[in-house]
């Protein structure tokens, strides 16, 4: 079981990838204030596998960060209640939970485990996620470097480096 | 409530965008919000929390400006833990 903060909730139903997310994981939890601060048309985009929680009123804070809202902490609450990761792109988010000894996975790694598992099964699929993936989160060569690595075609990776020009030209120069 | 401070702009610019002070004080505010959530300085939730609009409204502001969110992982240590996290989930399901 896993929490989905609103970051990596908006980027899976964005790339129309939370049926796949739900064969690698089974079910996930958001809380009320997540799914409230969502307009109505994409309310109803969250499938049924996402259960919506309400921490328990014995989980409290104290002096959480100004850069997190009161819909991230009812994250943070149900990630010390449950003892389970959450997976958010938010660096304040991260760094508090992971400060409070909760788990954090996030989008990338998410969908390198996709495509591992064989769940997106072509390499230009997952090419073409990791490319959409950056409307969502900057992610510099290194962190390509390693999505790629071991798992897809020099040749495709290349096609891909001559897309994003010179910068991308150093990854195959490694 | 929340404490407003008062900023000096230039008055032309008012008339040159068509925009009423009203008008601007929201521009301002969006264009500082997106700023400093893809900086990483804030969260998703609080950016669009700050500006009152619901996430997903907010999240077609940033995305029409093209702008980068830095929010992540930042070294290959930490996405590769990430990794490690999503695996485990799999295994432990």
């Amino acid at each position: 079981m896993i929490i989905f903060d609103n970051s990596v909730l908006s980027t899976f139903t964005r790339l129309n990838l939370l049926s796949q997310l739900k064969e690698l994981i089974s079910s996930a939890i958001i809380s009320k204030d997540v799914l409230e601060e969502y307009s109505e048309h994409w309310q109803k985009k969250i499938p049924d596998w996402i259960k919506i929680m309400e921490p328990s009123k014995d989980i409290t804070l104290e002096t959480p960060p100004v850069s997190l809202s009161s819909a991230d902490l009812s994250l943070i609450r149900l990630g010390l209640q449950h003892k389970i990761p959450i997976a958010s792109d938010d660096k304040p988010l991260r760094i508090f939970a992971s400060s409070l000894g909760i788990p954090i996975t996030g989008s990338l790694g998410l969908l390198k485990v996709l495509f591992q598992n064989n769940i997106i099964k072509t390499q230009d699929e997952y090419i073409m996620f990791l490319d959409s993936l950056q409307k969502d989160l900057y992610i510099s060569v290194d962190l390509m470097k390693w999505a790629l690595e071991e798992l897809v075609d020099k040749e495709i990776i290349k096609k891909f480096m001559d897309k994003y020009g010179k910068e991308w030209k150093k990854l195959g120069e490694d | 409530m929340v404490e407003k401070i008062t900023i000096k702009l230039p008055a032309d610019l008012l008339e040159l965008t068509g925009l009423s002070s009203k008008n601007l004080e929201e521009k301002s505010l969006l264009i500082w919000v997106l700023e400093i959530y893809s900086e990483g300085k804030i969260t998703l939730s609080k950016a669009a929390n700050l500006l009152n609009m619901k996430i997903d409204d907010f999240l077609a502001e940033f995305h029409k400006r093209h702008l980068r969110h830095i929010g992540g992982p930042e070294s290959i240590e930490e996405v590769q833990k990430e990794f490690d996290v999503a695996q485990k989930i799999i295994r432990d399901k």
